[in-house]
């Protein structure tokens, strides 16, 4: 790190640390919302048993629809909202257990990039004096300092000291999404989760953020989390990629093996949902019937049958785990051996048809 | 169908081919503040019945307004200060309120961004759907009731009788922009303008949708004007492109041809930013600066500040003074580069623009 940073950026690494172990482990994390109104047990599901691990210094993107539990992930990992259950550990430390002084220094190597600018910074506040909030609050630095430390951090990211003096209103929404990524490296993070960080951008303003984190990554060697519902954004970010359907975790795999041998069927919609100029209209949209349905009754057995094209009633009946389907390739899918024969003999009986010979191939 | 005996005007629309709408040189600006420069700045563009016609661009750039002000629905303080909106015939800038009332929701239907926000709340999706035929095609009561729920179904929202008595909270996004659709068909309009109608869905919804607005415009012949950033849904949907950039079109074709092989450098750009493919060190390709830049020039090509090209083409001094016209450069296509056509005209409009 450079020689001016006051702030000492080991700070939360424990040197006892096996640096081969995972950097985040988060082991069956359940968050449930209680709805108001409804008997005791009623709530919303919105993450249901999830488990991932990052290692130093990777990019995990984290996709799937909204409402799906991405979000809810990211505030639950942050302590921004208390877990139902589960265990997370961000460089061997349980995040879940802390409390008070150890768990205001843990904020400081975790930090969370929200996907609307706008609502992320103060209107009343000049950008400097946002981005000084956090920097006071932990108590580094005499005022000069932390004008100095923000000022620097500006220019990291490609925003001209004028800024400083600058209210929201008077930037575009890149120069924001710039400012706020700022704000979240002034502390010196060791985990930063990007909620949809480009989803409010042009696609213009888009590479260029997506540019500037990659590079403030490998700058800051920091570890991602990466939430977007967008895969071409995923595909250009991310090491490895789980994909989530109503909270709970389909499928995980490197990125390049996600994108040429999508398992689950619902990967393979999102997939060809997101590329529509490669796909067309037609194959796209018949990959996925209906809409999402609500976490708050999630349907029985896999929670993707109502909306899969290649269910069948075992679908409906079987609570299904991830499997094993290849290196560091889990799928929570029963049958995602048989969907390739099911889409090749598809293909040479004609579209008509498609339904029966689909579950003929289903059965065999 | 129930539209066609109330509707005298089906008659005489234009059929498939020919012009539906015309735009000829409109400019839209702040009369209050004479110093702002014209929000857009002499638009040029046709849409034949029948047709997609995408509006693709940076936010800014000025696609939104030039919808708005087909349906004369700019924001107070703007004004469409010169040119002409033609449809069917008829000047839209020289209308009354009258036939205004009669055009909105009638003959032109639109689609906004937020369906949700669009739905009036304290209303059942029900009569929503049903009020632009009522109130433009005079189907009673119960005629109304019955085609309602026939379009509900048409438009893919299982149960319509149930959902017809729901209240617009009460769905998801997706089944929000259905019922949109349902009433923006509701009157059988000739032009759908759909301004940015996915952008607030998921993208496996977002695909579901643009594929009943597809079929739907093909089953009843229905012209669009689609309005969006996103370039594979202009490479799904539409028919032409038209690309712009700070409150003018800087190329326009047909979607494939601008698309595969484009000539300005800014659709260019756009083409290669929504590829999102990294270069061999893992770079983005991203167009520099902002889009703001082009309002702070005075005279040459408003794109010049981000442009790679002009100074590659040794055009630095033509590019700085003078801005190039819209102009053909081959049977189908039309760019306004002087990189693309270096023979070709200039536009003299920030000439005439200066004190």
């Amino acid at each position: 790190m450079t020689s001016y940073d006051p702030i000492e950026r080991n700070l939360s690494r424990d040197k006892g640390t096996d640096p081969t172990a995972p950097f985040v482990v988060v082991n069956d994390l359940v968050k449930h919302y209680p709805v108001p109104g409804f008997p005791r047990g009623r709530s919303v599901k919105s993450v249901d048993g999830v488990s991932f691990v990052i290692k130093e210094g990777e990019v995990l993107g984290l996709v799937g629809e909204s409402g799906c539990g991405k979000s809810t992930i990211a505030r639950v990992l942050m302590r921004l909202t208390p877990p139902t259950s589960g265990v997370a550990t961000v460089d061997a430390r349980n995040v879940f257990a802390m409390k008070g002084e150890e768990l205001r220094r843990m904020r400081r190597t975790m930090q969370l990039v929200f996907q609307d600018p706008f609502a992320a910074l103060d209107p009343r506040m000049t950008i400097g004096e946002s981005m000084e909030v956090p920097l006071a609050q932990h108590g580094i630095g005499h005022a000069r300092e932390r004008r100095d430390l923000v000022l620097r951090m500006l220019n990291d990211v490609g925003l001209d000291a004028s800024f400083y003096g600058r209210y929201p209103k008077q930037c575009s929404g890149g120069q924001l999404q710039r400012v706020v990524i700022g704000r979240a490296l002034l502390l010196k993070p060791w985990f930063l989760v990007c909620d949809e960080p480009t989803s409010a951008l042009d696609a213009s303003m888009r590479t260029q953020i997506l540019n500037l984190l990659m590079d403030l990554k490998r700058r800051f060697s920091l570890t991602i989390l990466m939430i977007s519902h967008d895969l071409r954004v995923m595909r250009y970010m991310c090491d490895r990629i789980a994909v989530m359907y109503l909270g709970q975790i389909v499928e995980v795999a490197e990125r390049d093996e996600l994108f040429e041998h999508p398992r689950h069927p619902y990967t393979r919609a999102l997939i060809a949902s997101s590329m529509l100029e490669e796909t067309g209209l037609n194959s796209s949209a018949g990959l996925l019937k209906g809409e999402a349905p609500s976490p708050l009754n999630p349907p029985s057995g896999c929670r993707f049958h109502t909306r899969c094209i290649y269910a069948r009633q075992a679908c409906s009946e079987n609570v299904q785990d991830l499997l094993q389907a290849g290196d560091g390739h889990s799928v929570r899918c029963q049958f995602w051996e048989h969907l390739d024969d099911v889409s090749q003999q598809t293909a040479r009986s004609g579209d008509d048809a498609s339904r029966e010979p689909m579950a003929r191939a289903m059965s065999a | 169908m129930i539209m066609e005996k109330s509707n005298s005007a089906a008659k005489t629309n234009p059929r498939p081919g020919e012009p539906l709408l015309e735009i000829n040189n409109l400019q839209v600006s702040l009369p209050d503040a004479p110093h702002v420069k014209p929000i857009i700045d002499g638009i040029n563009l046709r849409i034949n019945a029948g047709e997609v016609v995408a509006l693709v661009g940076e936010s800014g750039s000025g696609k939104s307004m030039t919808a708005l002000s087909l349906m004369q629905l700019l924001p107070t303080g703007l004004k469409a200060t010169s040119g002409k909106i033609i449809f069917d015939g008829e000047d839209i800038l020289a209308m009354s309120q009258r036939q205004l009332n009669h055009l909105r929701g009638g003959r032109i239907a639109m689609l906004f961004q937020q369906p949700q926000a669009m739905l009036d709340p304290t209303s059942r999706v029900g009569t929503q759907v049903a009020e632009p035929m009522r109130i433009h095609r005079n189907v009673d009561r119960t005629a109304a009731k019955a085609r309602v729920l026939e379009l509900l179904g048409e438009v893919g929202i299982p149960d319509p009788s149930a959902r017809a008595d729901c209240f617009s909270y009460e769905l998801s996004g997706g089944m929000a922009q259905r019922v949109m659709i349902a009433a923006a068909l509701s009157a059988n309009p000739e032009l759908l303008i759909a301004d940015e109608p996915t952008t607030a869905l998921d993208v496996t919804v977002q695909a579901q949708i643009l594929k009943l607005l597809d079929d739907e415009r093909r089953k009843r012949k229905l012209a669009v004007l689609l309005i969006t950033h996103d370039l594979s849904i202009v490479s799904a949907l539409a028919d032409r492109v038209a690309v712009m950039y700070s409150g003018r079109i800087v190329e326009e074709g047909p979607t494939q041809r601008i698309l595969n092989s484009p000539q300005h450098p800014y659709t260019k750009a756009l083409i290669q930013c929504s590829l999102l493919k990294a270069d061999k060190d893992g770079n983005l390709f991203s167009i520099p600066g902002g889009a703001a830049q082009a309002r702070d020039l005075d005279e040459g090509c408003r794109f010049l500040p981000r442009c790679v090209t002009a100074a590659s083409a040794n055009l630095q001094e033509r590019c700085t003074h003078l801005e190039p016209a819209l102009d053909s450069y081959n049977d189908c296509c039309k760019a306004r580069c002087w990189a693309v056509k270096p023979d070709g005209a200039h536009s003299g409009a920030h000439e005439a623009r200066r004190p």
